[in-house]
């Protein structure tokens, strides 16, 4: 449809609007007169507007490369030469340890060890950070997936996920964004709960994008400046709802997602086009179509989406629940996930990101050094690590380790909710502080545990 | 606890080391054991694991690295016979004496190899047993304990009717239940909602759609001319024998049995006749057929006596309930295929009916329930003796029409498969394939024909006729040309027990389990004879008098439905990781009265929504959101927003654009059963499709993959698990369709003008609007607001378009449409 063209017309019906009592308010003049209200808004109180941390960090972003199924940590970053001597013994317990069948390799300056499923990655070592005494609760995907990204899976409440918190506590740097974004999330273990924001104000809850970038809707199919007009009316109307008693807690959700709708249709569609990226950029990171280039697809819309302010990005790669081919299932998996995860570290790099993103890498939880079936390996919560890189955390280090087959944390334990305490304070906020009323009581991330592992920091 | 039958395992040989005769065979076994290892296992590596074993390839689905997996063999059939080297296709092809198969590849085997391997058939075949995990079959404290003490399976009591204050309160007995409950944390409910709030409510919750305006005013004409209880009884009956009804109840149970049109996973292949799943399901309720007979019929119809021929088609329908699940078509082993199909119907049942986690069991004994692994090949065994048949067979790398499985479909209508036309149709196209086929391969090993393009012109041309021909034999041959078929299952030729599988490997056999069911439940009264699959005895043991778990189960699904969240908030799980009741007795209650009332649904229906607790309204006191800010306790109506398809069919109401006819099949429901991609020209028309369909929602197609956007967009049921309860979320997305989609923009317009028809003026036409859409009349203010918006968006249209303000009615309308109150209902 022709509708406007020009923003004169209706700006100067200013007065107009203001004095007919319709309801439009300043909503409505920031998209009427363009670039100047835009900048009162972003000054402008709201759920979303960036706030201070507690105290001053580095970091102002996350992107969390999410490994869905428990990558098995001893074929990988963990490396037990007394598990790689004791092959075929029977472990205490009765079950028969397995040797990784991978060659390890030490990497870079720090001499870390590196298996050769990830040789892209090992050149990264010196800048990676590794937390390796890490623990959870239940050796089942979906608690375990859940409680990774909401801090509990066994409360009769659902609670909020990590990127809805660390909304909530530091709002975000681009109002035309959604401040947290989720590729490809696994449908299953939990589906929504992993990336929704309970009983936090539905704004803080991830969008979901898929893996080739795509976002229906996002098209408007009217001028903008009219349907800017419309959406101050359903606006209206949904402050006059929310204003009534006894509401649907969700109004103010639905209010902010209208925002965030018409300002996404805006700007989103340029920043998922990752065909925009120059050659080399794509052959870094290993774009290519279909299910084999889906993670390295996801790492370059994370860098896009990062870079332009969305404070948390989560990436998925599923398929690493190897209770049987370990070994294929293993190569097939890393071949997918090392490039692109390497080239996300380098770019980042390059443009002086690094500095103030904080990039996560890991499972829900790791895999038993003892075999299950002729090749595989069963689930293992009682010690397996994850890596950082980025801002704020320190370059080449390790923190923390298991026994000497890999299967019980025996220094620097950290428990989920002991990770979420770090990520937090990583991110500038303390996690005792970062609480909201819910039900008579303060609720947190961390609920009543959570200690900060400061030895990480830098 | 469930017997275990002791083949040749491992304890067996402990048993037998008494008689001398015995040691001499065990000598002999270990002998033949390390004959295997020393000379058949690197022969079989070296020379056949990189084209068939589990870790590499599988051609000719065959694999060698096992011993089942051999004397399954592959598409060839069996490779090996113990005891037969004669008769083994490995020893004729080793030997390259068969016709076809000469194996190694490019390679002929010593002649001392084949001795061994002649030998170690000869010999029986020796192979190391899997070693059975000490826990199968064992029961343990915790075990015994849990069987005792949790609550879900004791048995049902009906719980004595407790006291309240407030005398005058209830209207019912689930009144008395929720106000003690209040009385007893100091909590007082609010007031009941006013009566606009409630019809739009119960014509929601009972039929999934909006009252019209003609029955608001009706409804509240009643409510203020007689008692409100009458006119509200009134109305709830009007609703539960209105075809809404089951169009939104069945939904709900579709959710639950994850009902879709296509197998999903990996390869995506359509089952263009589930629909008549989906249509017995919306009967079903419309009937109220007694839900303890659904359940049976969705187990066991095919083995149920019918009446009549149409009774048995529908039952055999109902059977579609185990068939419609995710498939692996494309996995490369049979068994496997079929061990994960029966986990999916095991998955499924127990999930959907006992809200029990039972596929839990099938690697290990379930690690929070006392589901021990043989109760789960107990049930296996089961649908092990029952074929699968949802038209499909398994085949790795398959294309085209290769994974379809005509001979694998119930067969409906009359039964008469002897049409003598057919008959010598069928015989012509069947001499017309073999007289193609002998053209073709006739040519093809012609030495005189001389190689070059003109040759391959016409191998190429000869093969597709072929391929055209094949086709046609199969379309010929399919049943679905000839009659209507359903999906299902039905009793294998083969009545089996199964094998516990070692750490849940298809192939990694351990001891056989009698079919049977589940342990925890104390229902003692049927047994599995030997002759049939068990199934008619499984649905009789899920709606026994003395299982609890089923009439609690459904129950707390309902309640769920009419009050946001079960009284058991895990509704697809009361185990011992699940939720406790919040009103355990109420349950109870309620499940003791379904059974006494003959499981009628609706039954249960009325007397919820007849209760003061349902009748609620949505005021929020602030005492109460500090005391209860979940409304556990019911001290109020909790608001909910609209699912994805009471949205999109409110929308089509509002815009009278709704047709209410059950439309004729599914959209989907014409395809080939080949695989689809989720961007072919084939997705590409069905989303087209999708999106200009008025019928109710409940009928558009799904595709697993392909769900409308509609749908998907406002947190569509899962369609691969059981989904008793979905997400609600509110996200930019649902913002960006309600902005942006034609759909949304097309119901738009029609609101517009149908309110444009009637010769009201302006004021009159705004009212209307919100009549329609909201089910109530404007507030002055919000008239205003009304008709300075239409004035304001008319007048900057003005240049723009000769119907400038049709442009901005349709504009309010979609302002309307897409605002959160057209969303909620309180």
């Amino acid at each position: 449809m022709q509708y406007l063209n020009s923003l004169a017309p209706l700006a100067s019906r200013r007065q107009v609007l203001k004095s007919a009592g319709a309801g439009f308010g300043y909503l409505a003049l920031a998209g009427l007169l363009g670039e100047k209200a835009a900048a009162e808004r972003r000054s402008a109180p709201g759920p979303l507007t960036p706030r201070q941390p507690h105290f001053p960090v580095k970091a102002k972003r996350i992107i969390f490369l999410f490994m869905e199924g428990a990558m098995s940590q001893l074929d990988t970053f963990e490396y037990k030469p007394r598990l790689q001597g004791d092959d075929g013994r029977v472990a205490p317990g009765g079950a028969v340890l397995t040797a990784s069948k991978f060659r390890f390799r030490r990497h870079g300056q720090t001499g870390t060890w590196v298996s050769e499923l990830f040789p892209h990655v090992a050149r990264h070592v010196d800048k990676l950070c590794f937390i390796r005494g890490l623990h959870t609760d239940t050796p089942a995907h979906p608690q375990a997936v859940i409680q990774l990204h909401t801090g509990t899976a066994l409360a009769q409440l659902t609670r909020p996920s990590m990127g809805a918190w660390l909304l909530y506590g530091l709002g975000t740097e681009n109002q035309d964004l959604p401040g947290y974004v989720t590729i490809n999330p696994p449908p299953n273990f939990g589906g929504a709960v992993n990336f929704g924001s309970a009983f936090l104000p539905a704004h803080f809850q991830g969008t979901r994008i898929n893996d080739t970038g795509e976002m229906p809707n996002l098209r408007p199919r009217t001028a903008s400046p009219l349907q800017r007009r419309q959406l101050e009316l359903i606006q209206a109307m949904n402050r006059d709802l929310a204003a009534r008693p006894g509401a649907p807690d969700e109004v103010e959700g639905v209010i902010q997602s209208f925002e965030l709708a018409f300002r996404m249709q805006h700007h989103v569609p340029d920043l998922l086009d990752i065909s925009r990226e120059p050659r080399r950029v794509l052959d870094a990171y290993g774009v290519k179509p279909g299910p084999a280039g889906s993670f390295a697809r996801q790492c370059l819309m994370a860098r896009r989406l990062s870079e332009a302010g969305v404070r948390f990005v989560e990436i998925c790669q599923s398929g690493w629940d190897h209770h049987n081919n370990l070994h294929r299932g293993l190569i097939s998996q890393s071949t997918m996930v090392d490039q692109p995860t390497a080239a996300l570290l380098t770019d980042l790099e390059q443009r002086g990101l690094l500095d103030e993103t904080l990039v996560l890498f890991g499972s829900e939880f790791g895999r038993m050094p003892t075999a299950q079936g002729p090749d595989g390996r069963d689930h293992n919560i009682t010690g397996y690590p994850m890596w950082l890189a980025g801002a704020g955390v320190k370059k080449g280090f390790s923190y923390g380790g298991t026994d000497e087959y890999g299967l019980h944390a025996t220094a620097g334990r950290m428990h989920t909710t002991d990770l979420h305490a770090t990520l937090l304070a990583l991110m500038g906020l303390d996690h005792t502080q970062l609480t909201y009323r819910y039900g008579g009581r303060d609720f947190r991330l961390t609920d009543v545990a959570g200690n900060v592992a400061s030895a990480i920091m830098a | 606890m469930t017997r275990i039958r002791i083949g040749i395992w491992a304890i067996g040989a402990a048993v037998l080391l008494g008689a001398p005769s015995a040691v001499t065979a065990q000598e002999n076994d270990e002998a033949r054991l390390e004959f295997f290892e020393r000379r058949i296992r690197p022969l079989l590596a070296s020379n056949c694991y990189n084209c068939h074993s589990a870790n590499t390839n599988s051609h000719g689905g065959l694999r060698v690295d096992d011993r089942n997996g051999l004397i399954q063999g592959g598409g060839r059939g069996p490779a090996i016979v113990p005891g037969h080297p004669e008769t083994s296709l490995l020893l004729q092809a080793v030997r390259q004496t068969h016709k076809k198969v000469k194996m190694p590849p490019n390679k002929k085997l010593g002649e001392r190899d084949i001795a061994d391997l002649t030998r170690w058939i000869k010999d029986g075949a020796a192979w190391p047993k899997p070693i059975v995990p000490a826990s199968v079959g064992r029961s343990s404290a915790e075990y015994d304990r849990l069987r005792k003490e949790h609550w879900a399976w004791q048995p049902m009591r009906r719980p004595q009717l407790p006291k309240v204050q407030d005398t005058s309160w209830p209207l019912s007995d689930v009144d008395r239940f929720v106000l003690a409950n209040l009385e007893e944390k100091g909590l007082k409910p609010v007031g009941g909602a006013d009566p606009v709030t409630l019809i739009r409510r119960l014509t929601f919750d009972i039929t999934g759609l909006p009252p019209t305006p003609a029955e608001v005013v009706e409804f509240v004409a009643r409510w203020k001319r007689a008692r409100p209880q009458v006119a509200i009884a009134q109305l709830v009956d009007r609703l539960l024998s209105s075809p809404g009804y089951g169009e939104r109840w069945g939904r709900h149970w579709l959710d639950v049995a994850r009902y879709g049109e296509s197998t999903g996973s990996a390869r995506n292949l359509p089952y263009p006749h589930a629909w008549r799943y989906r249509d017995y399901v919306i009967d079903a309720f419309n009937r109220d057929k007694p839900y303890d007979r659904f359940i049976c019929e969705q187990i066991a119809g095919d083995l149920l006596p019918a009446d009549s021929p149409r009774q048995r088609d529908e039952q055999l329908i109902a059977t579609g309930f185990l068939a419609l699940g995710v498939r692996d078509v494309n996995q490369r082993f049979k068994v496997r295929f079929v061990m994960d199909n029966i986990d999916e119907q095991i998955d499924t049942v127990t999930r959907s009916v006992l809200a029990l986690t039972a596929s839990c069991a099938r690697c290990h004994n379930h690690k929070f329930d006392p589901i021990p692994t043989t109760d789960y090949y107990a049930l296996a065994g089961i649908f092990g003796s029952s074929d699968l048949c949802a038209g499909l067979r398994n085949k790795m790398g398959g294309g085209g029409m290769d994974y379809y499985d005509p001979d694998k479909l119930h067969v409906l209508g009359s039964g008469e498969k002897n049409d003598p036309a057919t008959g010598a149709k069928i015989a012509d196209a069947r001499a017309a394939l073999a007289r193609g086929r002998a053209e073709f391969n006739s040519l093809r090993d012609d030495p005189k024909f001389a190689a070059g393009p003109e040759r391959e012109k016409k191998l190429v041309a000869l093969r597709q006729r072929v391929n055209k021909l094949q086709n046609d034999l199969l379309a010929l041959e399919d049943p679905a040309t000839h009659w209507p078929v359903a999906y299902g299952v039905r009793d294998s030729k083969i009545i089996a027990d199964a094998a516990v599988r070692i750490r849940g490997e298809a192939e990694m056999l351990g001891p056989s389990v009698p079919r049977g069911f589940l342990s925890l439940l104390p229902v003692s009264n049927v047994k599995i004879s030997g002759k049939n699959s068990g199934r008619l005895e499984l649905a009789q043991w899920l709606t026994s008098p003395q299982n609890p778990l089923t009439p609690r189960v459904i129950v707390n699904r309902v309640w769920k439905h009419l009050f946001g969240q079960g009284i058991v908030a895990s509704v697809d799980n009361f185990g011992v990781t699940g939720e406790l009741p919040s009103h355990p007795e109420l349950l109870d209650h309620l499940a003791t009265q379904l059974v006494r009332d003959g499981w009628s649904l609706k039954k249960l229906i009325r007397s919820l929504v007849l209760s003061r607790a349902y009748q609620l309204g949505f005021d929020a006191p602030d005492v109460n959101v500090a005391a209860d800010p979940g409304n556990r306790l019911i001290w109020r109506h909790s608001p909910r927003r609209l699912d994805a398809e009471e949205l999109r069919d409110a929308m089509l109401a509002a815009a009278g654009a709704l047709d209410r006819a059950r439309p004729k099949g599914s959209l989907a429901g014409h395809f080939k059963v080949t695989e689809m991609t989720n961007n072919g020209a084939q997705a590409k028309k069905l989303e087209e499709q999708a999106h200009a369909s008025e019928h109710r929602s409940v009928y558009l197609p799904l595709v697993r993959g392909l769900t409308p956007r509609p749908l998907e967009v406002f947190d569509f049921a899962d369609q691969g698990l059981v989904t008793g309860s979905r997400d609600s979320t509110t996200v930019a997305p649902q913002a960006l369709y309600l902005l942006n989609d034609p759909f949304v923009s097309r119901q738009a317009h029609a609101l517009a003008e149908r309110v444009q028809r009637a010769k009201d003026d302006d004021e009159q036409r705004a009212a209307r609007i919100y009549r329609f859409a909201l089910a109530r009349t404007p507030t002055p203010k919000e008239t205003e607001r009304a008709l300075a918006y239409i004035a304001e968006y008319e007048s900057a249209l003005r240049d723009e378009t000769p119907t400038p303000r049709a442009a901005a009615w349709a504009s309010f309308c979609h302002a309307i449409l897409a605002s959160a109150e057209f969303r909620f209902v309180r």
